[in-house]
């Protein structure tokens, strides 16, 4: 069986890497961490894929288990969280032009708030908003149970609906 | 209760909208083109896979030349220079050592140095590459400086005389044979050496 014509690998690629590296900085203490934990996850899902002959492209969820693993053996030093908390939602997203309904200071405020999820609330809502995934697929990544996922996500949406009560009412 | 409940999943639709609006920071082009790297060229994905190295066309001369060699350690040490007794008493009292690091980087060195000579003999590779095949113990039998004894080979008379180049590089490979004798590094560590040390070969035709 042939291997993949790389056309399609680069098309997936393209397809999804800036989710990947939301996630791969979300888990990550520095941005060279980010880059290297990405570049590493891509590298092994290709080569297993590859080694393998799998006829079809891996499913993208592998990449987020890749990068989760990685992530986790580069080591979680102890002021990552704070770091993250200063950076995390400012430059993780891009900010928005002026083709969206809502404006720059209810931008600022739904940033906000996403930066006061806990950790795991907030690797939850990437997940599942970003990264596209089912909360089933969610769950096999971090390794527990669906109802933890489902329990989480819900709960950081309250939380942001909390923060957030009256900014984007109609 | 039935309505707060109700309320709240209009406002979760309406929020995850909102979240699905924020567009994840585009990935750093010198990462992107990283990546799309990893999946166009396998060569740039494992420069230190040892089997990568091995199949590089630059080096085809020198893994020909350190196979050849350790086939013919093969077969002078179980096979041809051993009496058959002796064989199945060292086979049987063997002892496996790890030689020490500066063991086998001496003698990985004088080993590629006569490799590189035998392949340096020629003026393209491809030359040198089907002469490595060519080679067989019967041709070698016919070389008067070989130290392997003449009535242990399989001598085949047919035979045609080996040309004075082929006799020449042949000698050569003998130096080989016996620097591997010495104990003979592993491919890998010849493969690493190789590439270390030694230039590529010209392709001069």
């Amino acid at each position: 069986m042939k291997n993949l014509p790389s056309d399609k690998w680069r098309e997936w690629i393209v397809e999804n890497q800036d989710k990947w590296y939301l996630y791969a900085r979300q888990q990550s203490r520095s941005e060279a961490d980010a880059q290297d934990i990405l570049q590493e996850s891509v590298l092994a899902i290709w080569h297993q894929t590859t080694s393998s002959r799998s006829p079809e492209l891996p499913h993208t969820g592998a990449v987020f288990t890749a990068i989760r693993y990685r992530a986790m053996n580069f080591g979680r030093a102890s002021d990552r969280r704070q770091r993250r908390q200063e950076e995390y939602s400012f430059l993780l997203w891009e900010q928005q032009t002026d083709e969206n309904r809502y404006g720059a200071d209810e931008q600022k405020l739904l940033l906000e708030a996403l930066r006061g999820l806990p950790e795991a609330q907030a690797e939850t809502v990437t997940l599942k908003i970003w990264g596209g995934l089912t909360f089933q697929e969610i769950a096999n990544i971090c390794d527990c149970s669906i109802n933890t996922i489902t329990a989480r996500y819900r709960q950081a949406l309250l939380k942001l609906q909390k923060e957030l009560k009256g900014t984007f009412s109609q | 209760m039935k309505e707060n409940h109700a309320n709240n999943d209009f406002s979760f639709r309406e929020l995850e909208e909102q979240l699905q609006k924020l567009k994840p920071a585009a990935t750093p082009p010198e990462l992107s083109a990283k990546l799309l790297q990893v999946v166009s060229s396998e060569r740039s994905l494992y420069p230190y896979s040892l089997k990568k190295l091995f199949f590089r066309p630059s080096f085809i001369p020198w893994a020909a030349a350190a196979l050849l060699a350790l086939a013919f350690i093969g077969g002078h040490k179980l096979w041809v220079s051993s009496p058959r007794e002796q064989i199945a008493e060292t086979v049987s009292t063997i002892e496996f050592s790890l030689p020490s690091l500066q063991d086998i980087k001496g003698q990985a060195i004088e080993v590629l140095k006569v490799s590189r000579l035998i392949a340096s003999s020629y003026a393209n590779q491809d030359a040198a590459i089907s002469f490595f095949k060519s080679i067989n113990k019967e041709q070698f039998a016919q070389l008067p400086s070989t130290k392997l004894p003449p009535t242990t080979w399989s001598v085949a008379p047919e035979l045609p005389p080996l040309s004075p180049k082929q006799e020449a590089a042949l000698r050569k490979a003998d130096l080989v044979v016996e620097a591997l004798a010495a104990g003979a590094p592993t491919i890998p560590t010849l493969a690493l050496a190789s590439t270390t040390f030694l230039p590529k070969t010209k392709n001069v035709e």
